[in-house]
């Protein structure tokens, strides 16, 4: 199992959706090795599931591991900015401590 | 023709012609404990009673804490929730999770979950309280403004009547806070929660319906512990309706004389004059006319206690006791002090709707006036007349004016204009003693007697003697004896 999980709320296939969608795939290659799950929910034919997780705003970007949640609304101007918002930069890249954490 | 659909709220669908525009959205706006959600739950609960789905759409509380502080009215939203006649939506922030905002967004989420809950349950009314509160998680203004106005939108497309809450800040200042009501309504309808004279008033104003009617100004309403919002309407139609020239006894057989004939059954009679002048007297023996003969008779007592009401009526031997006993007479008393004049009035409302009486004497109006402001106090004097016509019960209320000699009373110049009859009681200074004396100032829709006749009170009530016949100036309070020709002239033709 991946250690980062992303729950991506995303209106259908609007073009901004198909965006944020690439961005946040981009980053998980970039910023975590591939590492990540990225779970994609499409608030228009699920909302049963947006009202589950308090979701009102789309796009909403959900880090649900590792803990604690975080949260982040709208277009993320870049992947950078993205990465960084989700201050997941430092997680998985440090490479040596990633067998400890996937064993523990 | 635009409909509009009842909010159930006793008094409110009276000044909004009939309720909320049907499939359009109303924002009420009020500041902190105003009774919005009050108000809005009601609106709701309405809607289940005749079988409407109802969504309720929180933007702060949680919808167990909202249910927990409704049920103190003996509302059951719990209930209502697991029977599927009430859904919740709550859109307010996740708990315990940060947010961050990084871009652009739309609202397209909570539309969604809107939507479907009212496709789901076939939701014919919806609440979205309190709006306001997506300014805080969210701070792109002009982003929350276009997406309320398109979730606004979606909802009045879906054929749903929405109501909507809004804060604002100050009670006479902006509408609502965010500059809400530009954008997301047509129909307005203003809180307001005004500290006046220690006294907490509460006021609803229809601001704006557009397209269709509504009775302007501000009403005042209680929220009653059990039954929320109640709207005291000022009825202004009642007055031209009741014209009856039905008599009906005063209590007093030469007192009906003065009257031509008795009080007119439906009318409002204000007895005015200074302290034992006679004015609980008379207010007494109105009473005991009516109970005597049947009819129910009420009285609102703010200046005396029961005992003390039933110990002076024994006095004038009256016996209230046996009255009360038999059903045909009710006395409430209470201190004027314990609550604002609104939830006096419901209070009265309540009484009267529930004892059905025939006729209703208020003592003292001056009692009441005290602990309110001008403007409450002519609110008040409006609703309790528009109470009194609507059910066609005489009415008499008692007034004291400050002076012991003549002089009018501040009650008496404010509500002079919504009394049918005005009775004044006075003291009269002559040839060393003080007498007391009595006239009938004004009789809507009847002619009346002209003289101040002296009245004498003793262990039998109230007994009315002939005119002062010379002495001039009663009613100003300096009594002048007329002069001696005069006086002679006058006794000449009076002595007849």
């Amino acid at each position: 199992m991946n250690p980062v999980r992303i729950h991506l709320y995303l209106a259908s296939d609007t073009s901004v959706a198909l965006r944020v969608a690439a961005m946040v795939r981009e980053m998980v290659d970039t910023h975590l090795g591939g590492r990540a799950d990225v779970v994609v929910i499409d608030v228009l034919s699920e909302p049963e599931k947006a009202e589950e997780a308090d979701v009102l705003a789309t796009p909403t970007i959900d880090c649900v591991l590792p803990l604690p949640k975080r949260r982040l609304v709208g277009v993320p101007p870049s992947v950078q900015a993205l990465a960084d918002a989700l201050v997941l930069t430092n997680v998985p890249p440090a490479t040596p401590a990633a067998p400890s954490r996937d064993n523990a | 023709m635009l409909t509009k659909i009842p909010t159930g709220i006793a008094g409110l669908d009276a000044i909004t012609d009939g309720g909320l525009p049907e499939g359009r959205t109303t924002l009420v706006v009020g500041s902190a404990g105003s009774g919005k959600t009050v108000l809005a739950a009601q609106f709701l609960l309405h809607g289940i009673e005749r079988g409407e789905p109802a969504l309720f759409v929180t933007f702060e509380e949680e919808p167990d804490s909202i249910s927990d502080n409704l049920s103190s009215f003996g509302w059951d939203m719990a209930g209502h929730r697991e029977s599927g006649a009430l859904s919740y939506i709550h859109a307010g922030a996740q708990p315990g999770v940060e947010q961050v905002v990084v871009g652009p967004y739309d609202f397209s989420a909570l539309m969604s979950r809107i939507e479907s809950a009212i496709r789901r349950t076939g939701v014919k009314r919806v609440v979205l309280d309190s709006i306001g509160a997506v300014f805080t998680d969210y701070t792109e203004r002009t982003i929350i403004r276009r997406e309320l106005q398109r979730l606004a939108h979606a909802v009045a497309k879906m054929g749903v009547t929405a109501l909507i809450t809004s804060e604002r800040d100050e009670e006479y200042g902006a509408i609502s806070r965010f500059g809400v009501e530009q954008f997301v309504a047509d129909d307005v309808i203003i809180l307001r929660n005004v500290l006046e004279r220690e006294q907490v008033r509460r006021t609803i104003q229809v601001l704006k319906f557009r397209g269709t009617t509504h009775r302007k100004g501000e009403f005042p309403f209680t929220i009653s512990p059990d039954a929320g919002v109640v709207v005291l309407p000022v009825t202004g139609r009642t007055r031209s309706e009741s014209s009856s020239d039905e008599r009906t006894v005063s209590g007093n057989p030469v007192l009906d004389e003065m009257c031509g004939g008795g009080f007119l059954r439906d009318s409002v009679i204000l007895v005015s004059g200074a302290t034992g002048t006679g004015k609980t007297l008379t207010s007494t023996a109105f009473l005991n006319a009516g109970a005597a003969a049947g009819q129910r008779s009420l009285l609102f007592g703010y200046e005396e206690s029961r005992e003390q009401l039933f110990r002076n009526a024994r006095g004038w031997g009256y016996d209230f006791e046996a009255l009360e006993r038999e059903g045909s007479l009710k006395v409430i008393c209470e201190y004027p002090e314990v609550q604002s004049l609104e939830d006096h009035l419901l209070v009265m409302r309540t009484a009267i709707h529930e004892y059905q009486p025939t006729r209703v004497a208020i003592d003292s109006l001056s009692a009441l006036e005290n602990i309110s402001s001008m403007r409450s106090f002519r609110q008040f004097m409006m609703g309790i007349t528009a109470v009194l016509k609507e059910r066609q019960i005489t009415g008499l209320m008692t007034a004291t004016t400050p002076s012991l000699l003549g002089g009018e009373s501040i009650t008496v110049s404010h509500i002079s204009t919504l009394t049918d009859s005005i009775i004044l009681l006075r003291y009269v200074e002559l040839y060393g003693e003080v007498k007391r004396g009595m006239t009938v100032l004004k009789m809507r829709g009847s002619t009346h007697e002209k003289h101040i006749r002296e009245i004498e009170i003793d262990g039998e009530g109230m007994h009315i003697l002939e005119p002062f016949r010379t002495v001039e100036g009663i009613l100003g309070g300096t009594p002048l004896r007329s002069r001696d020709d005069e006086q002679r002239l006058r006794n000449l033709f009076n002595e007849q």
